[in-house]
């Protein structure tokens, strides 16, 4: 049975569905053959273009990428993939655009770094769209593989080699225990598909159990919930500035679609377990993060375990295993990605300041400045702390209401106290910024049109996805439903 | 011959889960670790090709083949990063390199 499974894998399929991965795929290859032959000098001037150019030319496939299940059922294309693809090249772009100065700025200007970053793109897309273990895994890896060069590739910085060697240990720690549970999962049903196994109906049931187990914890460590955190501060901190925001924004997206896509299935046999076990690792996270952010004196540490809280905040939405929660985390998950990225990347463009230090009192004052700039950090703050007009208000509020729904009133509660705790460490940022004299005066050479463009693109959008949350919410309302209803 | 039963298999790849698990906790040697790491992955490996023995089936055996295509390049990649902490320091063990707290 399985070997004409397999053979009928490799019969292509419908290419167009694929045509964004395709694009990104060959752009990588393209890039790394030029890396090969060309001039360092030339590499700065066709190298970051190229790029941005092909991942533009992807994102306009976009209208013609038609949804279904291709190459014998491992990858599937559907809404959700579709809008979490279109947003994790939109943010790859406004990272890319960062690049090119920061890194010629500290003499590592690489040209590995283009095709590294594209590569680990493609594996986010993959990982968007796959319900097939092996492509999970394969997908998984080659994101992480990305990640863990990414964060070393800062030349003449011991923190930035140390953070991928932390990040390398845990992560492969979080692969291996995720594998170790596609193995159990496989015994229970005899397929690698997910599908396949969480409708199977077996006797085996402590197989299913042991592998959802082993899976969870290994997705847990990979997204930084709490017992699992360690590598996660450190790994945001060491490594480069504009790959910090793309492993915050694409990384966690991307990491969270697999659970995404296992909770439908769960939530009809496990309830109960499922919103135990979830339910306390989220509150856990949420709690430890924002608690831990208090006493942080460096803006990126602080950032980083934001995005600690922000894991749990996904995680609370995933525990209410509803349909409604679906929705929610997808929404909340894009939104958090627009608004960590415009944060880091804000810090980067700061970073170009010669005594910048990261350290949180050289925010004081920074409005007499840099008021645009200011502005734009208030608004994302005000965003990850979920302020009415943000789209973090909208992200936070769906994720109420779909706790609501399922009476989970113990984690609503932590929540709220974890939001509490949170505005102590956002509100101090914007009270320096903004009501404290400046000590000394800070400017910024070497900037470019591009950094200041997306960084008011993304400043931008995190106050127009709060009003205007339904240009997002359309097709995650959808594809929640397919997710929910299963595939054709 | 007698088949070996699915059990013995998970007990073994058990065993060298847990050894890899083991020296990830209390090892402090850099390339220890990844050693370890390496034989988590391995035990994965032995657990999938011995569940493919029980079912008759092949999708394990191909998913052990991507496992240990990519714990090479894990390997080769912690490797490389072992080397620029190298250069940087001659650090002997992993409680040196902790620049990063808090």
């Amino acid at each position: 049975m399985g070997i004409e499974r397999l053979v009928g894998a490799v019969e292509i399929g419908k290419l167009s569905s694929v045509l964004p991965e395709l694009i990104i795929f060959t752009l990588a290859f393209i890039l790394f053959a030029l890396d090969l032959f060309l001039k360092p000098s030339q590499k700065k001037a066709i190298l970051p273009p190229l790029t941005a150019g092909g991942y533009i030319i992807a994102l306009l496939s976009f209208p013609l990428v038609e949804t279904g299940i291709n190459f014998g059922g491992t990858y599937v294309v559907d809404k959700l993939s579709l809008i979490i693809k279109v947003f994790a090249i939109l943010i790859a772009l406004t990272v890319l655009a960062f690049s090119r100065i920061y890194f010629s700025e500290r003499k590592s200007f690489y040209g590995e770094y283009y095709y590294i970053i594209t590569f680990t793109l493609l594996g986010a897309m993959i990982l968007a769209s796959s319900y097939n273990l092996i492509v999970v895994y394969v997908a998984l890896e080659l994101v992480s593989v990305g990640f863990y060069i990414l964060t070393a590739l800062l030349r003449g910085s011991f923190i930035s080699k140390e953070g991928a060697f932390k990040y390398l240990i845990f992560g492969g720690i979080s692969i291996a225990l995720a594998s170790y549970g596609a193995v159990f999962m496989y015994i229970y049903s005899g397929s690698v598909d997910l599908r396949e196994i969480l409708t199977h109906k077996g006797e085996d049931l402590h197989y299913l159990i042991l592998g959802l187990v082993f899976f969870m914890i290994g997705f847990a460590a990979k997204v930084g919930a709490v017992p699992f955190h360690f590598w996660l501060p450190d790994a945001y901190e060491g490594a480069p500035t504009p790959v910090t925001a793309f492993m915050a924004s694409v990384g966690k997206m991307a990491f969270f679609i697999p659970v995404i896509r296992v909770m439908p299935y769960i939530s009809e046999t496990f309830h109960l377990p499922w919103v135990l076990t979830v339910g306390a690792i989220a509150g856990i996270t949420m709690l430890y993060g924002n608690v831990v952010a208090l006493v942080q004196k460096n803006i990126k540490r602080l950032l980083s375990y934001s995005s600690v809280a922000h894991s749990g905040y996904f995680l609370a939405g995933i525990a209410s295993a509803s349909l409604i929660g679906v929705k929610a985390v997808v929404y909340f998950l894009i939104v958090y990605a627009i608004i960590s990225a415009g944060a880091f990347l804000t810090v980067a463009y700061l970073e170009k300041n010669k005594d910048w230090s990261n350290r949180i009192q050289e925010f004081s004052g920074l409005r007499f400045n840099f008021p645009y700039l200011a502005f734009g950090f208030m608004v994302l703050l005000l965003a990850m702390l979920g302020v009415p007009p943000t789209v973090g208000f909208v992200g936070k509020a769906l994720v109420f209401t779909s706790l609501s729904f399922s009476s989970l009133w113990v984690v609503i509660l932590i929540m709220i106290i974890a939001t509490g705790i949170s505005t102590g460490y956002y509100l101090r940022l914007i009270v320096l910024m903004y009501m404290k004299d400046r000590e000394k005066t800070i400017s910024v050479e070497n900037k470019s049109i591009y950094e200041v463009i997306s960084l008011i693109l993304l400043s931008a959008s995190a106050v127009l996805l709060g009003v205007l949350p339904s240009i997002v919410w359309r097709f995650i309302s959808e594809s929640g439903d397919i997710l929910f209803k299963g595939l054709k | 011959m007698t088949a070996i039963p699915l059990e013995a298999f998970l007990t073994v790849s058990g065993l060298i889960f847990g050894i890899g698990m083991f020296g990830l906790i209390v090892r402090r040697n850099l390339i220890t670790l990844l050693m370890s790491l390496e034989l988590c992955l391995n035990a994965v490996n032995i657990a999938f090709v011995g569940a493919d023995a029980h079912l008759g089936l092949v999708e394990g055996q191909i998913f052990a083949l991507f496992i240990i295509a990519l714990a090479a390049v894990e390997a080769a990649v912690g490797l490389g990063i072992i080397i620029a902490i190298f250069r940087y320091r001659k650090v002997e063990s992993s409680d040196e390199v902790r620049d990063m707290r808090g």
